[in-house]
């Protein structure tokens, strides 16, 4: 048996109270000079047995009242038959419901939604758990809410659909901290999921810390998976990887839209599918070939002139109807200005490398000598190309100040002995490698960062890069190395420094340190840190359902089609407010297929009692320990009762012979007195 | 009250003419009975009309009216100072030891008085003048309840020396054993006594209303018992009622005017209503 306040035992002690008083009542008599002794003499020796018993039936009663009560308030937890009978059913069943995109895949042949068939399961469940309080917890706000009756589930807004992820270790802890805020008896988590792997994260760490949590709970808590993970049928999604804007023709003013989609195909589908693209409202048709599992797609469109523009693709129905769609918004990209500071060749490969095509109007960027630095726009500038000597004092107040506005610093090795370098980065001593065997990067980021894949999926050439020359660069601990040597030293790192960034190399574009100024690394590398970094000088217009928010929460944002209702905060769509638009588009983990083993929920939630169940929501008594505090109070009123009646009853003595009353004084001073001649 | 009279239940033997039927035929006006005629006997008293119906000679006896004397037996013993309200049980018996004295002696009676304890403590004897009923009054207002009672052998000394038929008054609160108060009252109406006995509780003695743990101390003999008045009240007031029961029932066996009183009653009351019974018992017996 455990409990769910303990140190509510630290009243046992109260059950002598009882005792206590009797006893204290006694040594507490008063003294009365008694003329009729005699009897009291003889009623003492006679006092009956049962009177006594009476007098210790009494005191029994009200220490086990307080005991009993005491004991109720310290919410005792019991299994086994006792607790099944004296609690019933769980205090309170949390519904971890995910609705995210994938949940709306038809599965099986029904009709419904794998959401739609999880909320009629555990509204049937529910009927089962009467008693029960249920709270539901969906992949959303992950807030718990309250449900006055788990029959309303279904009809439930915060059960709808949605266009959002489901991150379920998250939605596990926000039942864990419900379960520790409100201390219900016993309790019931029924998870409503698909188990899509991208969703439960199944290698990340914070399983550990759940399962951790769940046994540190006072009460044992039974989880419950409804596994909806079957396949749909037929699906292709299609996902907008990206959307440019770019001027085609400076003189006529003409433009061109591209579109980079990813389609991914799962069961028996087409050849050939029809894509409807809508630019602007004017919807056309585009013939797709598919010749793999997972397609990249480039579309192409000539648009007369550059202006800001929106629209949508759009997939057949299938058996997931929520990843037939992806929406865009594009709009004139804004010039990104780029600031070199250095001499030589190496500034200027730099600069090419920032700014490679004199005719785009997005990247500019500017060489400074040291010396000039003080004449950077620093207002205008997003990225700053660090490849000189340690700026002076006063300039590096200036580069801390605007770093951390937001500014990206790429600073390259000045040479020589090891020292400081710009806003705390420490550069190591020149080190030159030897004729035949130069420098070479081991291993990089080609996931994320300036070092990732290409679009097409091709990797960087950072390996066929032949380094002579290097000088380290440590950013501190905070710092994150995007490549390194295949001695593992550092080659390139990076870290925030509050609202900015700073990236260290370790060599630089030049011929004598190595092949970097080639430019098949340098250019791709520069130009995404300059796109990100100047991202804070253009609010975004495209964004990921569930993850994106108004940047001014006053602002109110509608869907930009007036005829659908849509949320914002996790249906995809275009939206807009004012002149603002954005398209939020559905995770792109939404279209990963890979699930979760159900053989290995058991080890992600370690110790927890678990069962899952397929297609059915199969509620069975079992020894989890319930609560019985209300059996306790139960027998608390029954002591009490008892204590009345002992205490206002004679029912337990015998009764004794009639006997006359006396006679009361009476009102007439001379009334006859009563006689008993 | 004072238009009341004391009488007795029985006939008296008195030294003088009074308001009481006395044992021996007398010379008033109340035929008692016929009887033959004797030689020597007064021919006035002869009923010369049987003699005329019947010619037997029988002679007319008539009542004879006597003087009473009344012993009031008044207990002082310790138990006697208790009370619960404004008097105590001494108040209360004295009070009504005095107004019995003063009837008696002013119906030109005799009356005596007895205080004791476990022995006589004073013993007036019976007399008729308003110098005794003075001396009665003063004994009564000086007496103290002090000690232990010892009622039964008190009332057998007293049975003994009462030489002539007599009404003797007890006023007590009775608290001892019953058998041995029944022998008392036997031996008292053995000689023909008549015996009248006035028993005085309080309320609180009746009704044991206490609530709380009580050291209770004998008055008499200073013994204590603590005790939880709720565990022993069933058996104490099942007690009383044995014994009042008992007491009562005794007292119908042996012909003792029996009164229990109160203390919240009002003595007149019971003295009022101890001689209105008394007088109408006597009337209907003349019947």
């Amino acid at each position: 048996m455990s409990y769910l306040q303990p140190w509510m035992l630290w009243a046992l002690p109260a059950v002598l109270l009882p005792l206590i008083i009797h006893l204290l009542n006694r040594l507490r008599y008063k003294t009365v000079h008694w003329a009729a002794m005699l009897f009291l003499l003889q009623a003492d020796r006679s006092a009956t047995r049962r009177a006594k018993i009476r007098q210790y039936l009494l005191l029994a009663c009200r220490m086990l009242a307080i005991l009993f009560l005491i004991w109720a308030m310290a919410r005792p937890l019991m299994g086994g038959w006792l607790g099944s009978t004296a609690g019933g059913a769980p205090e309170a069943v949390i519904i971890l419901l995910d609705r995210s995109a994938s949940m709306e895949a038809r599965a099986g042949g029904r009709p419904e939604s794998k959401r739609e068939h999880a909320l009629a399961l555990l509204a049937q469940a529910a009927k089962q758990n009467q008693g029960s309080r249920f709270a539901l917890i969906e992949n959303v706000l992950r807030e718990p809410l309250e449900l006055a009756s788990a029959a309303t589930l279904p009809s439930l807004q915060m059960a709808g659909p949605t266009d959002t992820a489901a991150d379920l270790p998250a939605m596990l802890r926000a039942a864990l901290d419900y379960l520790t805020k409100n201390n219900p008896g016993g309790a019931e988590l029924w998870v409503a999921s698909d188990l899509q792997a991208s969703n439960w994260r199944p290698e990340s760490a914070e399983w550990q810390d759940i399962a951790a949590r769940f046994a540190g709970l006072r009460q044992a808590v039974r989880v419950r998976v409804l596994d909806l993970s079957a396949p749909p049928g037929t699906n292709i999604s299609v996902l907008l990887k990206a959307a440019d804007l770019r001027a085609r023709d400076a003189q006529s003013g003409a433009a061109r839209l591209t579109l980079g989609l990813e389609l991914r195909a799962a069961g028996e589908h087409p050849a050939t599918v029809p894509l409807l693209v809508t630019r602007d409202g004017t919807t056309s048709q585009v013939d797709l070939t598919l010749n793999a599992a997972i397609q990249r797609e480039t579309l192409k469109f000539d648009l007369p002139k550059l202006a800001p523009g929106w629209g949508q693709v759009e997939l057949p129905a299938d058996d997931t109807p929520s990843d037939n769609a992806a929406y865009y918004v594009v709009s004139p990209p804004a010039a990104q200005h780029a600031a070199i500071v250095g001499d030589g060749p190496a500034a200027l490969r730099l600069r090419f490398a920032a700014a490679p095509d004199k005719t785009r109007t997005d990247r500019v960027a500017s060489v400074f000598s040291p010396a000039n630095a003080n004449g950077i726009d620093w207002r205008n500038t997003a990225l700053l190309v660090w490849a000189a000597p340690t700026p002076s004092a006063e300039m590096e107040k200036t580069l801390e100040g605007w770093v951390e506005n937001g500014g990206w610093l790429l600073a390259f090795p000045p040479g020589g002995e090891a020292g400081p370098g710009p806003l705390g980065l420490h550069w190591g001593a020149t080190e030159n490698a030897a004729h035949d065997a130069p420098f070479r990067i081991a291993a990089w980021d080609d996931l994320d960062g300036p070092l990732a894949r290409a679009e097409s999926g091709t990797p960087l050439p950072l390996a066929r890069m032949d380094i002579a020359r290097r000088q380290l660069p440590s950013a501190g601990d905070t710092g994150h190395v995007f490549a390194s040597f295949a001695d593992g030293r550092p080659f390139l790192v990076g870290g925030k420094r509050i609202a900015g960034r700073v990236f260290a190399c370790a060599t630089q574009p030049d011929q004598e340190w190595s092949s970097l100024g080639e430019g098949v690394v340098l250019l791709p590398m520069v130009q995404r840190l300059l796109a990100l970094a100047g991202q804070r000088f253009s609010p975004p217009t495209m964004a990921t359902a569930g993850e994106w928010s108004p940047p001014d929460s006053h602002e109110i944002w509608t869907s930009l089609d007036p005829a659908q209702r849509r949320d914002w905060r996790w249906q995809a769509g275009i939206y807009h407010s004012g002149d603002q638009m954005i398209a939020l588009n559905r995770p792109a983990i939404e279209d990963l297929p890979e699930i979760v083993d159900r053989a290995r929920l058991p080890d992600l939630l370690h110790g927890v009692k678990l069962t899952v169940m397929a297609g059915a929501m199969e509620i069975k008594a079992d020894n989890l320990q319930s609560e019985i505090w209300p059996a306790m109070v139960m027998v608390t009123m029954a002591f009490l009762c008892a204590e009345m009646l002992l205490a206002t009853s004679r029912a337990l003595l015998p009764r004794r012979s009639s006997f006359p009353a006396a006679p009361r004084k009476p009102s007439r001073p001379h009334a006859p007195a009563a006689s008993r001649s | 009250m004072s238009r009341l009279t004391v009488s007795v239940r029985l006939p008296m033997l008195g030294s003088v003419t009074g308001l009481h039927r006395s044992a021996t035929r007398g010379s008033s006006v109340e035929f008692a009975e016929y009887r033959k005629y004797a030689p020597g006997d007064d021919l006035k008293f002869l009923d010369w009309r049987v003699f005329a119906r019947t010619d037997r000679f029988y002679m007319k006896e008539f009542e004879a009216d006597t003087n009473l004397r009344a012993y009031v037996v008044l207990d002082t013993s310790a138990s006697m100072k208790f009370t619960s309200g404004r008097f105590t049980r001494f108040d209360y018996a004295r009070r009504i030891a005095a107004t019995l004295s003063h009837l008696l002696v002013h119906q030109g009676d005799a009356a005596g008085l007895v205080c004791f304890t476990d022995k006589t403590l004073r013993e007036l004897p019976p007399r008729r003048t308003p110098t005794h009923l003075r001396q009665i009054l003063d004994t009564l207002s000086n007496a103290q309840p002090q000690g232990e009672t010892n009622l039964v052998s008190t009332l057998h000394g007293l049975a003994e020396r009462i030489r002539q038929r007599s009404l003797v008054i007890l006023i007590s609160d009775l608290f001892t054993e019953i058998p041995g108060l029944l022998e008392c009252f036997k031996h008292l109406r053995f000689y023909k006594h008549d015996v009248a006995v006035f028993h005085l509780l309080d309320r609180q003695e009746f009704e044991f209303d206490f609530s709380r743990p009580v050291r209770f101390v004998d008055m008499e003999t200073g013994v204590d018992l603590i005790t939880d008045p709720s565990v022993v009240r069933d058996a104490y007031l099942d007690a009383l009622e044995r014994y009042l029961s008992t007491l009562a029932h005794g007292c119908r066996e042996f012909d003792v005017d029996y009164h229990l009183a109160y203390l919240d009653q009002s003595y007149e009351g019971v003295l009022t209503q101890f001689l209105l019974k008394r007088i109408k018992r006597m009337k209907g017996g003349k019947k």
